[in-house]
């Protein structure tokens, strides 16, 4: 089964979890196809001061809370998300120089690649960097890898015309229980609302997140203390999650069960002030509801697993 | 050559709208590059409420008879008193007296209430345009005074308010066409889906006085608004001239008078009570429109697409207190969410900082100030609707953090 990623160029973090994930289920990728940094509309340190100007909280603070994981900025994010509204003045403190503001940044890594380009050379996988992900050139690039399976690594929206690429799916994980919680911050929605967080592998439509289901996982984030944290053990586990489902697709022993449109809702990105909610919520330890009561649908995907007889995994 | 003539157009705009001045200039050049300076920061509601209230003051005080000039203009400074959003400011004030202690706003709205007596037609209508305007008389605007008088009485106990409101009702009674809608003394003679906005303030006379003609003529009305609503939850004849692209503002109204009728005549919860889902369906259109663009464009066309690029920032805090309201109905706290970041949008264009009565604490027309709605000015409208959204929004993060702990 010919595995193809697309993904960014610049966004070394998820990509790379993804392909670590997928070589730990020894699942072999026949390429990757990349969209080209110079595609990118605006510069690191424009995303940052648009987020200043429209006093875009939300943005802002996993932005600085990403960079001050990587020693790039002076004081604690938290600081600046709060001083957001206050003075555009505050941009150019918050680095440590303008040398940084362009930066990407990426983890370090055991096997020491830092970037796509890095880790396709050392592993030999073929990568192609295309300007868009949804033209012409991209969608020559996955016919001659002949893609069986598409996997996204935090793309913007893929068009029919790619989808309609690969013989046999695409997948995306999602970072909250389908069909649900659909949309941006999810996880934050799902304590917000008081239901289970969790991560979903669907099949990719031009819908946003009405994909079939493949497969879920719920979390317990009873340990969480609040949403940096919270996000961080569901991202850890999406990566995961999405390259067992792969592995059980090649397999043959996963159903996709359709959603329904009016089975969930589309959530958008989350306010400063609700997020204080939902981190008090988290402080408190939150505790999820049994999820059964509230996605039916959870018990049909079990049903067809156990009828298949691939529950070994552990999950659910 | 074109270009030539183009740019000396250009200024000769300018200089009509006397961008020369100091504090016109900076504003401008503010909205030009788009710059969010310290003076234009986020503070907490409170700030920014009381901003907007002072404005209002400042546009009440700018006029001798009691009633709120309708808007500051670059060009000629302020107007004189408009009795239509007068009508509605009178409620503000009373709700910011309760919410300030201070008897000051209290006292103001009782002045504004008994200007709209002294410029109430025989007939009970209410005048088109401010008072500086020949005098008609105009249905909406009798609604919107309406508003104000209901508000008066209830606060005051005075039965003159209470009269006065009960003869605007029978005119309007008596002015309605019967499919519901009406025509006559109207902007353009058309109908206009934003009537709802009447029918409320007729379903509050009901309230008060049992009178079944009010509640039968806002029913009548509301019914036919529901039948100009398409599928997708657009709703034609909802524009002052036409409905190719009709103003957020006048959007807002229509959803706003389905909303409060609604709750006013059927009670029950959201997916019984017909004018509450039709004001949900449209506002759930506007929110996504709204979230998945990060933008909120004055101008619709009916498949919902922003057909300009600039914003109308009274018809967006007249959509966030929609979608407040919305809330407290159905407990979707996306509506909640889309409210809080549309409100802060708002805030960041109100002028906390400048030297100039007219623009410091009030909020523009458009954004940026040279869009089409209120070109170049600052109406009454838009600080009044700010001013409820930023009560409303408090009410309800003051409730939901209390009932969370956070408080």
């Amino acid at each position: 089964m010919n595995i193809v990623l697309l993904c960014k160029s610049w966004n070394h973090h998820k990509a790379l979890q993804i392909l670590t994930a997928l070589r730990d289920e020894q699942l072999i990728v026949r390429g990757i196809v990349a969209l080209a940094e110079a595609a990118k509309k605006t510069t690191f340190a424009d995303f940052v001061r648009k987020a200043y100007a429209m006093g875009d909280g939300n943005f802002l603070r996993g932005v600085l809370s990403r960079l001050h994981q990587n020693g790039m900025t002076k004081s604690a994010p938290e600081m600046h998300a709060r001083n957001v509204h206050a003075s555009t003045n505050g941009f150019d403190s918050a680095f440590h120089s303008s040398s940084t503001n362009d930066k990407t940044f990426s983890p370090k890594r055991e096997d020491g690649a830092t970037t796509i380009t890095e880790y396709a050379k050392q592993y030999h996988i073929e990568m192609i960097v295309v300007n868009d992900l949804n033209g012409a050139e991209s969608v020559v690039a996955l016919q001659r890898m002949q893609t069986d399976v598409l996997l996204l690594g935090g793309v913007p929206i893929i068009r029919a015309n790619v989808l309609s690429v690969p013989k046999r799916c695409t997948l995306n994980v999602h970072m909250g229980l389908l069909p649900k919680f659909r949309g941006m911050n999810v996880t934050e929605w799902a304590i917000f609302c008081g239901a289970p967080v969790g991560v979903t592998v669907h099949q990719v439509d031009p819908g946003v997140d009405t994909g079939a289901i493949l497969y879920r996982e719920e979390i317990d984030v009873s340990g969480c203390t609040n949403i940096e944290t919270m996000r961080a053990k569901v991202s850890a586990t999406q990566h995961r999650v999405l390259a067992k489902c792969t592995r059980l697709l090649a397999e043959n022993r996963l159903v996709p069960q359709p959603q329904k449109k009016e089975d969930g809702k589309q959530y958008y990105a989350m306010h400063e002030k609700l997020r204080k909610i939902v981190d008090k919520k988290l402080s408190q330890g939150f505790t999820c509801l049994n999820s059964c009561h509230v996605l039916g649908l959870i018990d049909k995907v079990v049903q067809a697993r156990e009828e298949l007889g691939a529950c070994a995994l552990g999950l659910y | 050559m074109t270009l030539f003539r183009k740019t000396a157009k250009q200024l000769r705009d300018l200089i009509k709208v006397r961008m020369y001045r100091p504090s016109h200039l900076r504003l401008g050049l503010r909205d030009f590059f788009d710059l969010r300076l310290p003076t234009t920061a986020i503070y907490d509601n409170s700030i920014h409420l009381r901003a907007a209230m002072d404005w209002l003051c400042r546009a009440q005080d700018a006029t001798p008879d009691g009633g709120v000039a309708a808007r500051y203009r670059f060009s000629l400074g302020w107007s004189a008193s408009y009795p239509e959003t007068t009508g509605y400011i009178i409620p503000t004030f009373f709700d910011y007296a309760d919410l300030s202690n201070d008897e000051t706003f209290h006292r103001r709205a009782v002045r504004m209430a008994d200007w709209l007596l002294s410029v109430q037609f025989n007939s009970g209508a209410f005048p088109a345009h401010d008072a500086s305007a020949e005098r008609e008389p105009r249905v909406f605007n009798t609604g919107q005074a309406m508003r104000g008088l209901w508000r008066a009485f209830r606060e005051t106990g005075n039965e003159i308010y209470l009269e006065a409101c009960r003869r605007a009702g029978d005119w309007l009674v008596s002015v309605q066409e019967a499919d519901g809608a009406w025509r006559k003394w109207e902007y353009h003679q058309r109908a206009h889906a934003y009537h709802t906005e009447v029918a409320w303030p007729l379903l509050r006379l009901f309230a008060v006085t049992s009178c079944a003609r009010y509640r039968e003529a806002a029913v009548k009305n509301l019914d036919w608004v529901l039948s100009c609503q398409q599928p997708n939850g657009w709703f034609a004849q909802c524009g002052f001239k036409d409905d190719t692209a009709p103003y957020l503002h006048t959007i807002a109204y229509t959803i706003n008078g389905l909303l409060e009728s609604g709750a006013l005549l059927q009670p029950q919860s959201p997916d019984q009570n017909v004018y509450v889902r039709a004001a949900l369906l449209a506002s759930e259109a506007l929110l996504h429109r709204y979230e998945v663009r990060r933008f909120m464009p004055g101008q619709f066309d009916r498949h919902w697409k922003g057909t300009v690029n600039y914003s109308c920032l009274t018809g967006n805090v007249q959509t966030t207190i929609n979608w407040l309201r919305l809330y407290e109905f159905t407990q979707d706290a996306r509506l909640l969410n889309g409210a809080l970041k549309l409100n802060d949008f708002v805030k960041s264009t109100q002028d906390l900082q400048s030297r100039h009565p007219g623009i410091l604490g009030g909020i523009k027309g458009s954004h940026p100030i040279w869009g089409r709605y209120i070109h170049f000015g600052y109406p009454n409208w838009a600080a009044k609707y700010f001013a409820d959204a930023m009560i409303i929004e408090d009410k309800i993060v003051q409730a939901l953090y209390r009932r969370e702990g956070l408080a």
